[in-house]
């Protein structure tokens, strides 16, 4: 053992720590998160019976996190709890169908509002200026962090207050704790009132299955982000869609598997955390990807991708539109406006409206489909299915990642006119790395189900210490991903 | 249910923190099946260090002067002796090394005459697809007149990729280039690394078609092209068989013209009056044909020759045979030969560059023998970031390869630009990532084009810079001719 590498701690960098700095927003899968939750949770844990202060706690320890993401931005999210908290009162309070119907108005052009100042107003400009030549100046706006969520997660307490269909917060202090909770506020699952708001006020208990739940979802979720998508983005993914024309269409076809494996262990391996921790907290949200490209449809696709969103927009998007209810057309264009706008929720950039325009258009064919022949299930449907949907749903990725169109057409391209499929095993030899992770992506998502409860289950019954011996590995394992050599460039004369 | 004791969450992250601090007293540097274990190093992982080490934080907190945080960063011991950044810090800069007389003379001539003057720019992969070369050509070109893309290869595998010229060819191109492992003496490599060779006819059998004639179709313009037509091209090919003819379709203007001469190297010139868009050539020949490329450009002003070679360290350059080389010199008379290499070399284990010197003396050797007017400028490599406990820092190799290109120069009399300082000196390609817009890709290593018109803009500013000196009298030493006397 070598002690006299032992660092002495520089107070001045430490206090740096807690500052906000663009550069390094809080996020899970860093060390310091794991030191200052540690010293979080042992005060968390003594505060467990005095339910207000635990509360408080909580509250503060979120605006910290969030003032750590997005700087002075942490009082836009207060000033949104403030406002969205006495409209969730003020209609409640009303009698007057009509006074109800204008504050819901008001709630809506607050909470939209905010979120199109911030996230379209220089998309807006930019269009305006394309479409019609003029030059109108860009405004220098900063997207907040986790806008899009919050502000979603906001909306749809008050219009279920308005519907009746949950009672509204009286204590501003529940309210606050709901709207910042912060193992979700950054990058979802979007939680919905009426799952969240009856936990709150539940006693701290965290049972032993719940505890192992945690565990595999905080060390499978670190294994997905921080070391598959990481790895393969950097050293693979990235390269091809900066440059697709540098490669053949076999680098950019796998460039494009590559980045749906990379977007899926990205943001369902965040999410995975981001429930674990909250279980670790006593508290359950509900799970946000079921293993997506194991579907057979695109229809179910969206049953098993970002459910919270899709959910959300199904809810307080679709059904509002008029759902299924107004004849057949109308269901059909609702089901395409409601991905249309899905698609730009993601991004302010016409690449994320074609993105959700062709989902929309998938989603109405498969309607469409599944009305007029009534396919039977056998396995060559189910094959067959699955192959489109993979694809499809790839095929589409493509317009998600690339930074224009331009790009985008450039990767279509190169795997349509210059696919040179001979190069495939000299591709997959020197990229070693990346293509073993890839395969064992793919092969974990397609684990059955009852495999993870069966692991589950295994951890729920080890001791702490075998608990936290999983996560070591794992946090081990990032931390040798993370300070591995960049794969150089490598080129095939094609 | 309810008789269970609630689990304690503190316990399981105490005790993951507990077993990775453990984990960090593991020895630094521990290979377990050829496989490099990676230290465990929590608190450099929690705290930070790279902000305050590579930029103080504009508005220092009080008490914490920037030389005292550098004083304790150094005081931390592991994590600066991990830290090559705070010793590179300090590194002296690599000065420039001047030697572009004979260019700037030709180049003030060209000025004041129109007189043409040529430059052939080697490089490797940072220069693919007429990046860097095509943003310093047009610029160029603005200043001191000129026209059109200069020597390009006959097929390429970045033809896509380019953004100055847009080209297609047949599939039936035999090619032969500085990476084939065997080089055929019959089929010598022309200036740019490559030679092509358009099939000999075989007449049809039953099983196989009769051989279609190799050609190649060339666009001007493209999203970096400015000048969107051609006026001239000029074919470069070797001997053969006298009644080999290429079918040539300029514009509108078509023809047929004898692949003439007897040399090791020939060209013929074609005219577009007007200018056209499109050329396409069509090789007929009767054996097997060297064919090297066409050269684009106008009567007078600037010529840029792009000679891109992915992978290549310049070393590979004396695979070209002296003779064709010097055919080269002769039909081309450059005035300036940038060499740019280095990414392909710097590696960070290697520490002694000497080989490298050695082999790019006889690389600079022979370039300057086939173009005796010509003045040769060594572009110093760029940045290159490597990764340090999960922190991406100027490569450690960059330095000492940098000190060895400008050794090379000063010892061959020839120019020297340091591109890394240039560019910003160290951690530049960390920020050219990270910036927005990024002006580097995610390897850390290739720019994009946005960065490549960067650095074109960093060069011509340097050479207008030195263009603006003191204009050298005809009398005064020149580097040239010093280099060709040695």
């Amino acid at each position: 053992m070598d002690f006299s590498a032992l660092p002495a701690l520089d107070f001045d960098r430490l206090l740096q720590q807690f500052v906000y700095s663009p550069k390094s927003p809080m996020i899970f899968n860093t060390g310091f998160f794991l030191l200052l939750f540690l010293a979080f949770l042992c005060i968390y844990q003594l505060l467990r019976n005095h339910l207000r202060a635990r509360l408080t706690y909580l509250t503060l320890f979120s605006l910290f996190f969030y003032y750590k993401s997005s700087g002075l931005y942490f009082l836009l999210l207060v000033l949104s709890t403030i406002i969205e908290f006495h409209f969730g009162k003020w209609i409640a309070d009303t009698d007057s169908p009509r006074t109800r119907k204008l504050l819901l108005v008001a709630s809506l052009c607050v909470n939209l509002g905010m979120l199109f100042y911030f996230k379209y107003t220089n998309f807006f400009i930019a269009s305006f200026n394309a479409a019609t030549g003029s030059r109108y100046p860009l405004l220098d706006i900063v997207l907040p962090v986790g806008i899009s969520f919050y502000t979603f997660q906001t909306l749809s307490y008050t219009i279920d207050v308005y519907k009746g269909q949950i009672k509204p917060l009286r204590n501003i202090l529940d309210f606050a704790f709901f709207v910042s909770f912060f193992p979700q506020l950054v990058a979802g699952p979007i939680v919905r009132a009426s799952d969240f708001i009856p936990q709150i006020h539940q006693r701290l208990f965290i049972s032993r299955p719940e505890m192992g739940r945690a565990v595999l979802l905080i060390a499978t979720g670190l294994f997905k982000k921080a070391i598959i998508s990481d790895y393969i983005s950097l050293n693979f993914v990235e390269r091809i869609f900066d440059n697709p024309t540098l490669y053949s269409g076999i680098e950019n076809l796998l460039g494009v598997y590559g980045y749906a494996l990379q977007i899926y262990c990205d943001f369902s391996g965040y999410s995975d955390i981001a429930i674990g921790i909250a279980l670790l907290l006593g508290y359950t949200l509900p799970p946000n990807f079921l293993s997506p490209y194991q579907s057979t449809s695109i229809t179910e696709f969206w049953r098993r991708w970002h459910i919270s969103l899709s959910s959300w927009l199904r809810d307080y998007l679709y059904i509002p539109l008029g759902g299924n209810r107004k004849g057949v057309v109308r269901q059909y264009f609702n089901l395409f406006m409601t991905m249309l706008l899905g698609g730009l929720w993601h991004g302010a950039s016409w690449q994320f409206v074609v993105w959700g325009a062709l989902h929309g258009l998938a989603l109405a064919a498969d309607k469409l489909f599944q009305q007029v022949f009534r396919p039977r299930a056998t396995w060559l449907t189910h094959a067959l299915g699955w192959f489109i949907t993979f694809h499809f749903v790839c095929f589409c990725w493509i317009f998600f990642r690339a930074d224009s169109f331009a790009t985008a057409t450039q990767v279509i391209h190169q795997i349509t006119h210059t696919l040179h499929p001979e190069l495939l095993p000299e591709v997959v030899a020197s990229f070693r790395a990346v293509f073993v992770l890839v395969a064992l992506g793919y092969c974990l998502h397609f684990i059955p189900d009852r495999v993870s409860l069966t692991m589950e289950n295994f951890l729920a019954h080890r001791s702490v210490l075998a608990q936290a011996a999983v996560l070591t590995v794992v946090i081990w394992l990032v931390i040798q991903v993370k300070s591995a050599d960049i794969q150089p460039f490598i080129y095939f004369q094609f | 249910m309810h008789s269970e004791k609630s689990a304690n969450p503190f316990w399981l992250v105490l005790l993951t923190v507990v077993l990775l601090g453990l984990l960090s007293f593991l020895k630094p540097d521990l290979t377990v099946a050829g496989f490099e274990v990676r230290r465990v190093n929590l608190l450099s992982d929690v705290i930070r260090t790279e902000p305050l080490l590579a930029s103080p934080p504009p508005a220092p907190a009080a008490g914490a002067h920037p030389a005292d945080s550098t004083r304790l960063a150094n005081n931390l011991g592991a994590a600066a002796e991990t830290k090559p950044a705070v010793a590179a810090n300090t590194l002296p800069v690599i000065s420039n090394v001047a030697g572009l007389d004979s260019f700037l003379l030709a180049l003030r001539q060209t000025k004041a005459t129109g007189q043409k003057t040529r430059i052939a720019y080697f490089g490797d992969s940072m220069i693919e697809g007429d990046l860097i070369t095509g943003d310093l050509r047009n610029q160029l070109q603005q200043l001191f007149g000129g026209e059109g893309v200069g020597f390009v290869p006959i097929t390429s595998v970045t033809a896509d990729f380019r953004g100055t010229i847009h080209q297609t060819f047949s599939e039936n191109w035999r090619k032969y280039d500085l990476v084939t492992p065997k080089l055929p003496a019959q089929h010598p490599l022309g200036m740019s690394g490559h030679v092509f060779v358009a099939p000999a006819p075989q007449p049809a059998t039953d099983s196989t078609e009769a051989t279609k004639p190799a050609w190649v179709q060339f666009a001007a313009g493209g999203p970096f092209g400015p000048v969107r037509r051609f006026s001239q091209a000029r074919l470069f090919y070797g001997p053969g068989n006298a009644q080999d003819q290429v079918a040539v379709t300029f514009g509108q203007q078509q023809s047929a013209k004898a692949l003439s001469g007897e040399g090791q190297l020939n060209q013929l010139v074609f005219t577009a009056n007007p200018t056209a868009k499109n050329l396409h050539l069509s090789f007929q020949t009767h054996a097997s044909r060297d064919v090297y490329g066409v050269s684009f450009e106008g009567e007078q002003g600037v010529t840029l020759d792009n000679f891109a070679f992915r992978g290549n360290s310049g070393m590979s350059l004396t695979r070209i045979p002296r003779q064709m080389l010097n055919a080269f010199g002769k039909a081309q008379d450059y005035r300036l030969i940038i060499l740019h290499y280095g990414v392909n070399v710097a590696n960070a284990k290697v520490e002694n560059y000497s080989f490298y010197e050695r082999a790019m003396t006889r690389v600079i050797d022979r370039l300057q023998k086939a173009c005796p007017h010509a003045s040769i400028l060594l572009v110093g490599m760029s940045d290159k970031s490597c990764r340090q406990d999960g922190e991406y820092t100027t490569d450690p190799s960059v330095p000492r390869l940098l000190a060895a290109q400008q050794r090379i120069a000063q010892r061959n009399h020839v120019g020297f630009w340091n591109l890394f300082e240039a560019m910003g000196g160290e951690n530049t390609m960390v920020s050219w990532v990270e910036g927005s817009p990024a002006l580097a890709n995610k390897d850390y290593t290739h720019v994009n084009a946005r960065g490549a018109r960067k650095i074109a803009g960093l060069l011509s500013q340097y050479l207008m810079q030195e263009y603006q000196k003191a204009p050298a009298t005809a009398a005064a030493p020149d580097s040239t001719a010093a280099a060709v006397a040695r």
